[in-house]
């Protein structure tokens, strides 16, 4: 057994007899000849792993007798470890209390565990106590180093830590500040309690004091009696439950999930039975046939640089990336090229139904970006609706085009004010006024055309939107009886308007006629006059065209009234989706439209300081006061009509955020931010089956943030679905815990492949030795991980 | 209100005067009339014009009686289509500003 499948059931406090020097009676049925009885017991409550400490007595026979029954068919029980429930007096705050303290020993030394049972009797064969039936400290560490085995230490603490007072032989009785020590220096690996109910005060105290890490909880029968197990005496009435953990059925697996607290639960919940997984990968090396056993929960692969690893998950997925363009041909190519030279055919390949979600490397952080995170597959079921811009666009449109009006209005006066001319006052007193003089040409009215034809256009609009709104599902329908009320109205404004329309249009040809026939007739008509005559004409039309052009220009200014842009502040909501701590949001990139905001368009395409009012400008200083314009003044306005579009464009673009819930809205998280929202909500989704792939998570966030979250929220997502992780960074592997270590490598003879359970170790090579040799950093990390052994004779050899 | 411009010769130009300053000239040698600076002297900026008294202080002199009756034709003239336009119903008046 290479990975662990599924949680180990395990009771690591059982009486034999060899406790009657405490216990005297309560244990006498508890005998050599008795352990099927124990051995049938275990079996039916299903117990994998156990061990028999008796109070500061070791018995091989008993101990080998209950080992035999490891792995047989129809017994329960597959690992037996060998163990003493010392009694310790410490040194306590005010006092020197017993603690009962559990030892379990690693079971790989027959012969140390032989000699265990010298260790604690002198040559008369009494317990080797050197206070009041119990061990000093000193006496008890003493007698570990003699016994020369990994040691687990597991103390008594019957009575939840909540509980006023402490009960006797529980660890919390040497005080509040030795008990504090305890924690702090890892002294002991957990701490044993038995009644059920204490579970949730346990868990209720680790959460207040924020000590969920340093303190594990596992739970032992403490039973006298076999035949009443799993009650620790008949008399027992409180409810036990068991203690589950994963790891592999060995001491070295035992030491590693007794150290995480997320390897120790009370329900076998490690991972999710019903989640799609793959059991194993199949390929061939030089025709090899290898198969790699997967773990339900956290696969990680490592190896050294362009070794194929990126290449396995890329293969594992049939190159799906290929399909949505991630990944190029000319890539898979050389995949397959790399992988005939070497000799490797990988026969496993995932269907789409499989997969859950495959992240390349760097791709999280693409996720985020601007024009992909409303479209990436997973992230854009939790948006809401996109906000519609029109109407807030509608209203700010309607007040720029006021100015926009007026301002074209004032400039093409300044024209006309600029090109009035002039003429000479001249002499014509003997010239007689007998010639015809033109004055008073009729013009065409095309502004007039221009604009009926536009309230009819819009009209239109109208009416289309209207009929829109009466087609949409959720509407009732005695509103599209109001709406088709509305409609016919603006149909018969629609109509009056276009009626105007054809009336000005037939008088402007009529002008237009006019006007080419009086053209034509004034000139034949000064062919035929004296020049005398001709000039008087000429200057009587010049007068009056000036008188005329003055009264337009004065006209037109009095009509031209400078707009008042008064909008009411009108919010532009936010649309949001809340998903666990995170809030989705759809919303515009302004947040509001008033008065305010019109003049802030002006301020930000105008230079700094620029004082004057768009509105008293001249074109001259309009052009001189964009931003970034080199061009004339008779270009300035469109100009400032093209980059004010670019801002309503970039202002009324649709825009999806994250935000943490409770904070500013408006507000977006930063980078770092992006990678820790996905993974959250990755190991949140529950609703959607299938593997996990992701190639170098450490690339999308910082160290600190591996260590402080992201390790969690990849082992709630190991509990639920099968995670395949490509990886170079040892807090991945050794503090993530992983289940299972995927290496792959090449020696002389070619590539070759080694995988298991971090504690998993045969002949040929140990899962930790490869991490400490071939991960950068990974021997730091195990050893910082290991360091709570140091108190043991030797540190583990690893 | 009532604005009275008084027209006066100098050395080498007509002067129409308001309130003791120069608001537009005609040079005698020439008799070119500026539309624009007319314009600006007598209507610009929201000038009243409804009530203008033009006075000739110099009635004798040929050319400037010429240059005076112009200038009084033109500013009596834009001045009563002013006030034509003024009393127009609104939705005939905005009908003038065609092409």
């Amino acid at each position: 057994m290479k990975v662990v499948e599924a949680g180990y059931k395990l009771d690591l406090h059982i009486h034999s007899i060899y406790s009657k020097g405490k216990d005297g009676d309560k244990v006498k049925f508890n005998t050599l000849e008795n352990i099927g009885v124990l051995v049938q017991k275990l079996t039916e409550n299903g117990v994998q792993m156990c061990a028999i400490t008796d109070h500061d007595a070791f018995n091989y026979d008993m101990y080998a007798a209950l080992k035999k029954n490891e792995q047989q068919d129809g017994c329960s029980i597959v690992k037996v470890f060998p163990g003493v429930e010392f009694s310790v007096e410490f040194e306590g705050d005010t006092a020197a209390p017993v603690v009962h303290v559990i030892a379990i020993f690693n079971d790989s030394s027959e012969e140390q565990i032989k000699k265990i049972s010298d260790t604690l009797l002198d040559e008369k064969g009494d317990v080797t106590y050197d206070r009041n039936m119990a061990f000093s400290e000193g006496k008890f560490l003493d007698i570990l180093r003699q016994i020369n085995l990994d040691t687990i230490l597991i103390a008594h603490q019957k009575n939840s830590l909540t509980s006023n007072a402490p009960r006797k032989s529980d660890a919390n009785t040497v005080g509040a500040d030795r008990f504090q020590e305890f924690v702090y220096t890892d002294y002991f690996e957990a701490f044993e309690f038995r009644n059920k109910k204490n579970e949730v005060f346990n868990k209720s105290y680790l959460e207040k004091t924020g000590m969920k890490e340093s303190i594990r909880f596992i739970t032992g029968t403490d039973c006298h009696c076999w035949s009443v197990y799993p009650k620790e005496t008949s008399e027992d009435t409180s409810e036990f439950i068991y203690t589950y953990m994963k790891c592999l059925p060995s001491f070295r697996g035992l030491v590693m999930a007794i150290t995480d607290y997320r390897r120790i639960k009370t329900v076998n919940s490690f991972f999710n039975p019903s989640a799609v997984y793959l059991s194993q990968i199949e390929m061939t090396i030089n025709r090899v046939e290898i198969n790699i056993p997967l773990s339900r929960g956290l696969n990680v692969i490592i190896g050294d640089n362009s070794i194929g690893k990126s290449l396995l998950l890329h293969k594992l997925t049939g190159y799906r990336k290929k399909q949505s363009k991630q990944i190029k041909q000319t890539l898979t190519i050389s995949y397959d090229r790399y992988l005939r030279s070497n000799g490797v055919e990988i026969q496993t390949s995932l269907t789409a139904d499989q997969i859950f979600g495959f992240d390349m490397q760097g791709e999280v952080r693409e996720k985020f970006e601007e024009s992909k995170i409303k479209t990436d597959e997973f992230l854009k079921n939790y948006y809401p609706a996109a906000i519609n811009p029109d109407p807030y666009r509608q209203v700010v449109q309607r007040e720029l085009n006021k100015i926009f009006v007026y301002i074209e209005e004032e400039f093409a006066l300044d024209d006309i004010e600029e090109n009035l001319g002039s003429f000479q006052i001249v002499d014509l007193d003997g010239v007689l006024a007998e010639s015809l003089t033109f004055v008073g040409q009729p013009s065409r009215n095309n502004k007039k055309a221009q604009g009926l034809g536009a309230i009819s256009s819009n009209i239109r609009t109208v009416i289309e939107s209207v009929k829109t709104i009466e087609g949409d599902q959720w509407i009732e329908e005695s509103d599209v009886k109001t709406l088709q009320e509305v409609e016919t109205i603006l149909e018969k404004l629609e109509k009056e308007y276009d009626a105007k329309k054809v009336v000005v249009d037939v008088e402007n040809a009529k002008i237009s006629a006019f006007q080419s026939v009086m053209n034509d007739f004034k000139q034949r008509y000064s062919q035929t006059v004296s020049d005398s005559q001709k000039r008087l004409s000429f200057y009587n039309e010049g007068i009056e065209r000036t008188i005329a052009r003055i009264v337009e220009l004065l006209l037109r200014r009095r009509k031209n009234v400078k707009p008042k842009i008064e909008i009411h502040r009108k919010d532009i909501e936010i649309q949001t989706n809340r998903v666990f701590e995170y809030e989705f949001n759809s919303r515009l990139c302004a947040f509001s439209v008033d008065s305010e905001y019109i003049e802030s368009l002006f301020e930000r395409v105008f230079k700094k300081d620029i004082a004057l009012s768009v509105l008293d400008m001249t074109r001259e200083q309009l052009a001189e006061a964009l931003l970034r314009f080199d061009g004339s003044p008779s270009e300035a306005l469109q100009r400032l009509k093209d980059d004010i579009k670019k801002l309503l464009d970039e202002d009324f673009k649709e825009k999806y955020t994250i935000t943490m819930h409770g904070m500013d809205k408006t507000q977006e998280l930063s980078d770092g931010f992006n990678a820790k929202i996905y993974f959250d909500l990755l190991s949140y989704e529950s609703d959607h089956y299938g593997i996990y792939l992701i190639d170098q998570p450490e690339d999308n966030i910082s160290q600190k943030a591996i260590k402080e979250y992201l390790l969690n929220r990849f082992k709630v997502m190991g509990e639920r679905r099968q995670v395949i992780i490509v990886t170079h960074n040892p807090q991945f592997i050794v503090n993530l815990d992983v289940d299972n270590v995927i290496y792959i490598g090449k020696t002389e003879v070619g590539m070759v492949v080694q995988s298991g359970a971090l504690e998993y170790k045969d002949d040929e090579y140990s899962v930790l030795d490869i991490i400490s040799t071939h991960i950068d950093g990974g021997l730091d990390t195990l050893k910082r991980r290991w360091k709570r052994y140091e108190k043991n004779n030797r540190i583990s050899d690893i | 209100m009532k604005r009275t411009i008084e027209f006066q010769i100098s050395d080498d130009k007509y002067t129409f005067s308001e309130n003791g300053n120069i608001i537009f000239e005609i040079n005698k040698d020439d008799l070119q009339v500026d539309v624009k600076t007319f314009y600006s002297a007598f209507f610009a900026d929201n000038m009243d014009c409804s009530d203008i008294e033009l006075h000739n202080s110099i009635p004798d002199n040929k050319d400037g009686k010429r240059a005076f009756g112009c200038i009084e034709q033109l500013v009596k003239e834009v001045s009563t289509r002013l006030m034509e336009d003024h009393k127009k119903p609104e939705c005939e008046a905005s009908d003038e500003n065609g092409e």
